[in-house]
């Protein structure tokens, strides 16, 4: 062995080695505390398909089939092309940071570890938008790209010889807009109008029969303002298919806001019993200056969620009678047709729920009802076995203190963000 | 020297050389990243070896196992309050508490900034091996760009005078330490510290001499760039006091000074005092990075380590590398290691420099800075000329103010030396977790300052306030309990407010003995896993042992009849061959099967026959008091 003096290069592997580690003995339970995900996505998919809770803005439906193009018209081999497409990436996403816009923008450093690549948040998105033709996964993609120079270089040879009418083979819808003169090199979030213009015609030309299409083809931004999507159902040209998946959409939200409320209100309840006396010698406890905030709010906690559920009582009170005479099946039926699965479980757990709220004369008694405490703790030890918080003292002073205790938005906020930009561009 | 396509990893530079396994290291760093000082022990042993599918080793029993031996063997001294939070769902904090010393300056206002590892190997027969490796990076998962010396050493006959500072170094590092070193501890790094002065050191390809320069342990700092004349010099320093630059330019012709704009900006004197050339780094160095090395020339590569480890190039960015180079006549003369050039660094902190000498022509600023190109394998490449910007000089803002006070109040804290009290509450499998908080009143605390707390097993949901008054009271699981505290710490002044969050590293008193050993052995859940485990209990502690029983363990399994309802005997010869050699690892085996034996469940995963080939050769050791 010699000595060396070198730089010092940084390895995603050992931090990565590292994470799995951690990762073998994790402890954490899912965010999706009652296993209602399935649903809750089976109606965002039917109501906005193609978006997802982790994309940003709009503009990577397009840098990133430009970046694609740009890498397809190098001919970078196969071998290459995933690390070379990251480390474009990576210079796509300075090239943004630098444009000044730099809102919601991929690349950022949280925490000093870089987050998801944006190319992987939009993949699935920019195939049912119809802008990625390839249908395969991401890696597939990467890996078959010397199959695909070799049908281009094919296809060039055949219009070459005679006269072709088939069109080029293509990855890529081939009308995406050109990108701009200086694109790599310079890349930004802002849509051109015809940028707008063509996101627009993708989403109503693939997705006529959702509630994206129908906003897309509106054209009208100030029906995104509302802070949720449930005022859309006052709108007397929201009609059919599209105003019934929404209704769903809103009944189950209210219904199952309910359900997460009390779980927390029981989270809360539970970790006061364990940590006895102390929790209140705390709160009476003063620091040296000031009150700390988050030790202050979380003496209150189950105060809170009783308070929380009170409110979620007094917000249905105007949809109750809908709500009480809800026939399920007109939940399942729009979830079937789109083939969403939702296990035979979860549909009894929401039965069974629904069945309990029907039965409660008065839903701010919601804490009192113990068939609906036994069923939630019921439903999370099969969800979560040894890791359920109600039933595992290491998992429950692991909880943070709230957990899904927002109503369920279906994406609308990503809605709001990616088509308002779009609309406001056309 | 110092091409920029040549590049170690920090694990790469731990890693034991080929046939020996590590035996003892010390570290040092500034901040702490306890992930990063996880990744570490694992290089000790489990270095790149993959499954066969290339996958990395993820065996968790033969994880921990490796975790939990080589946690004993490394300590990382670090500065008090500079631990960074780490994420509470994981039961592995409780491995890292016994590496973890808290460290402080011995001067008022300074740091413990060193960044340095110091590591014995073992082979067979004896043989012993030396590493000094002195990055300027500190132990976290930065992706700046920092340079690494790493120094191979071999015992030597006598005394070996350029050995002796560092050989002071480890020495001193006991008087850093917040609280008194363990007496073990202190044993073995005075044990260490005396054999290093017997180590030479080997200078890295293309210098001729070494020097090792620690900063801050003695009466006075010494200066180490004095030279008979003023030569040309380069200073390359992401922080900067200008005092210290204009004592360069004073002494040297100081040709080159690169820094950051944060630094230059508001520091013009510094821009002037060599009258030369500032650069900073170019907006996107971090994009020279090389080609190749792709995941999949990785897996291909997984068979044969060496290869392996070659990285996959990964995004640097920023500058943090501190380096000083003089040309001395045909000499140059080169320092690297914590030292920013600093105020604080050269009066006040605890710092390690290594000085190199060799021939100008290889190592002289020019061959450092390398062609002119922008892209060249050189410095240079990664280096655009500054800008100043409009602005004028700023005075030092109210959050930077604010902050240094926060970082003085944790080193406070620290020094409060606070302990845990852990006491089982009975029939509940809860602990009382409790920090007796009244040292705080007699430290000095900076007045308004909101301090709240939490086990850092746990999410900061948890916090409390902090008050002298009244301690602090958890009730944790067993998993709860740790020796490290989460402190999140606020601060207003003047409108502005600062918050800040660290863990500190307290005693802990009345734990449940064996948290370590507990852990691995809660991982156990069939029989197959029990005789895997009995195994690894008994391997002897080197890279033929563990780590190879792991890596062939698929071969293993078939030849050891690993698999459920697999037969004692297999057990006999490596349990009398412990007996003989060592036999006091047939501790560990009894304390496993005390644990398994607690519970019918735990008693059925012992292999039917184990008993009778057990209890007599236990009763051996135990009669004979081996």
């Amino acid at each position: 062995m010699s000595s060396t003096f070198t730089w010092l290069d940084y390895s995603e592997r050992d931090r990565r080695r590292a994470l799995d580690v951690v990762d073998l003995f994790r402890e954490a339970t899912t965010l999706d505390e009652l296993g209602i995900g399935s649903i809750r996505d089976g109606l965002a998919d039917v109501m906005f398909p193609g978006t997802s809770t982790i994309q940003t803005r709009a503009r990577y439906f397009l840098l990133l089939p430009w970046l694609y193009l740009w890498l397809e018209g190098r001919a970078v081999p196969a071998s290459q092309f995933a690390d070379r497409a990251r480390r474009e990436e990576l210079r796509l996403n300075e090239a943004v940071l630098r444009s000044g816009d730099k809102d919601e923008a991929f690349g950022k450093l949280a925490g000093g570890n870089l987050k998801r690549l944006a190319s992987s948040v939009y993949w699935a998105g920019l195939g049912s938008w119809g802008i990625r033709l390839f249908p395969g996964p991401q890696s597939a993609y990467h890996r078959g790209m010397d199959r695909f120079y070799q049908r281009r270089q094919a296809w060039r040879a055949r219009t070459r010889e005679e006269e072709e009418h088939e069109g080029p083979p293509a990855n890529w819808h081939p009308r995406i807009p050109t990108p701009p003169a200086d694109f790599p090199s310079r890349a930004a979030l802002r849509l051109r109008r015809e940028d707008a213009v063509y996101l627009q015609e993708r989403i109503i030309a693939r997705h006529p029969g959702s509630l994206l299409g129908w906003l897309a083809h509106g054209g009208d931004g100030d029906l995104l303002k509302s802070a949720t999507p449930w005022p859309l159902l006052d709108d007397p040209s929201l009609r059919g298919s599209l105003r019934e998946a929404l209704l769903q959409a809103r009944r189950f939200s209210d219904l199952m806001h309910g359900a997460a409320l009390l779980y927390n209100l029981m989270l809360a309840e539970l970790l006061g019993e364990v940590r006895g006396t102390d929790g209140r010698a705390a709160e009476e406890r003063s620091a040296p200056t000031g009150e700390v905030a988050s030790a202050a709010r979380r003496q209150a906690l189950p105060e809170r969620y009783r308070a929380q559920i009170a409110e979620w009582a007094a917000r249905l009170a105007p949809v109750e009678d809908d709500l009480r005479s809800w026939d399920l099946a007109e939940l399942w039926e729009p979830l079937r047709q789109r083939e969403v699965r939702v296990g035979l479980r979860t549909q009894h757990f929401v039965a069974d729920w629904l069945g309990i709220v029907r039965d409660l004369p008065r839903w701010i008694d919601l804490p009192e009802e113990q068939r609906a405490r036994r069923l939630i703790s019921e439903r999370e030890l099969l969800l979560k076995k040894n890791r359920a918080r109600l039933h595992s003292r290491r998992h429950l002073e692991l909880w943070g203190g709230a957990s899904g205790t927002q109503p369920l938005d279906y994406r609308w906020p990503k809605v709001q963000r990616m088509l308002g930009e779009i609309l406001a561009a056309t | 020297m110092l091409e920029t396509d040549r590049r170690r990893l920090v694990l790469e530079a731990l890693r034991p050389p080929p046939g020996m396994r590590l035996d003892f290291a010390v570290g040092t760093t500034y901040s702490l990243d306890l992930l990063a000082l996880l990744s570490a022990p694992l290089a000790f042993t489990f270095f790149d070896q993959h499954q066969e599918d290339g996958q990395p080793l993820s065996d968790p029993l033969a994880l921990l196992e490796s975790l939990r031996r080589n946690a004993g063997k490394v300590r990382i001294f670090c500065q008090a309050g500079r631990i960074r939070v780490p994420r509470p769902d994981q039961k592995l904090l409780a491995f890292l508490e016994e590496m973890v010393i808290e460290a402080r300056a011995l001067r008022e206002a300074g740091v413990f900034h060193p960044k340095a590892w110091m590591l014995r190997y073992a082979g067979g027969d004896d043989a012993e091996h030396f590493r000094f490796v002195c990055t300027t990076r500190n132990l976290t998962f930065d992706r700046c760009w920092d340079t690494a010396l790493v120094l191979e050493g071999t015992p030597a006959r006598g005394r070996q005078a350029r050995s002796a500072p560092l050989s002071d170094f480890l020495r001193a590092l006991g008087g850093c330490a917040i609280r008194p070193l363990d007496p073990d501890d202190a044993a073995a790094l005075e044990a260490l510290a005396a054999q290093v002065e017997r180590v030479a050191f080997e200078p890295p390809e293309g210098f001729d001499e070494l020097r090792f320069w620690p900063l801050g342990i003695g009466r006075s700092s010494p200066w180490p760039f004095q030279t008979q004349r003023r030569r040309r010099a380069m200073v390359v320093s992401p922080f900067l006091s200008s005092s210290i630059a204009g004592r360069f330019a004073q002494e040297q012709r100081l040709d080159l000074l690169v820094s950051t704009p944060e630094e230059l900006d508001p520091q013009p004197e510094a821009v002037h005092a060599g009258g030369g050339q500032t650069y900073v780094l170019a907006p996107h160095a971090e994009l020279a990075g090389r080609d190749g090395g792709g995941p999949e020339e990785d897996a291909e590569a997984g068979s044969a380590p060496a290869v392996a480890a070659a990285p996959s190039s990964e995004v640097l960015s920023g500058l943090h590398v501190k380096l000083y180079v003089v040309d001395d006549g045909h000499d140059a003369r080169l320092w690297t290691g914590s030292a920013n050039a600093t105020e604080a660094a050269f009066h006040r902190n605890v710092e390690l420099l290594v000085e190199l000498r060799g021939k100008k022509s290889r190592c002289g600023i020019d061959a450092i800075l390398g062609g002119e190109a922008a892209g060249s394998a050189g410095l240079r490449g990664l280096l655009v000329p500054y800008q100043p910007a409009e602005r004028g000089p700023v005075v030092e803002g109210v959050a930077e103010r604010i902050s240094r006070e926060l970082e003085r109040a944790a080193q406070a804290l620290a020094e409060a030396r606070l302990r845990i009290r852990v006491e089982p509450i009975a029939d509940a499998k809860l602990f009382e977790w409790t920090v007796d908080t009244a040292p705080l009143a007699a430290m000095p605390l900076p007045d308004g300052l909101a301090l709240e707390a939490w086990p850092a097993s746990l999410p900061a949901a948890h916090a409390v306030p902090v008050a002298a008054t009244e301690p602090l009271r958890f009730r944790v699981t067993f998993d709860g309990v740790t020796a490290f505290l989460a402190v999140g710490a606020r601060l207003a002044r003047e409108g502005v407010e600062v918050e800040s969050s660290f863990v500190l590293r307290l005693d802990l008193d009345g734990a449940p003995a064996d948290r370590g050993a507990r852990l691995v052995r809660s991982v156990v859940a069939d029989p197959a896993k029990v005789l895997r485990l009995l195994l690894l209990l008994l391997e002897e502690d080197d890279l033929g042992g563990a780590g190879a029983l792991i890596v062939n363990r698929d071969r293993a399994a078939g030849d050891l009849g690993l698999v459920p309802g697999a037969s004692a005997p297999t057990l006999l010869e490596p349990l009398l061959e412990t007996l003989d050699r060592a036999p006091h690892r047939l501790d560990e085996v009894a304390r496993l099967l005390d644990d398994l034996r607690a519970t019918p469940e735990g008693a059925a995963l012992l292999p039917a026959d184990f008993e009778a080939i057990w209890e007599p050769i236990w009763r051996v050791r135990k009669e004979l008091g081996l």
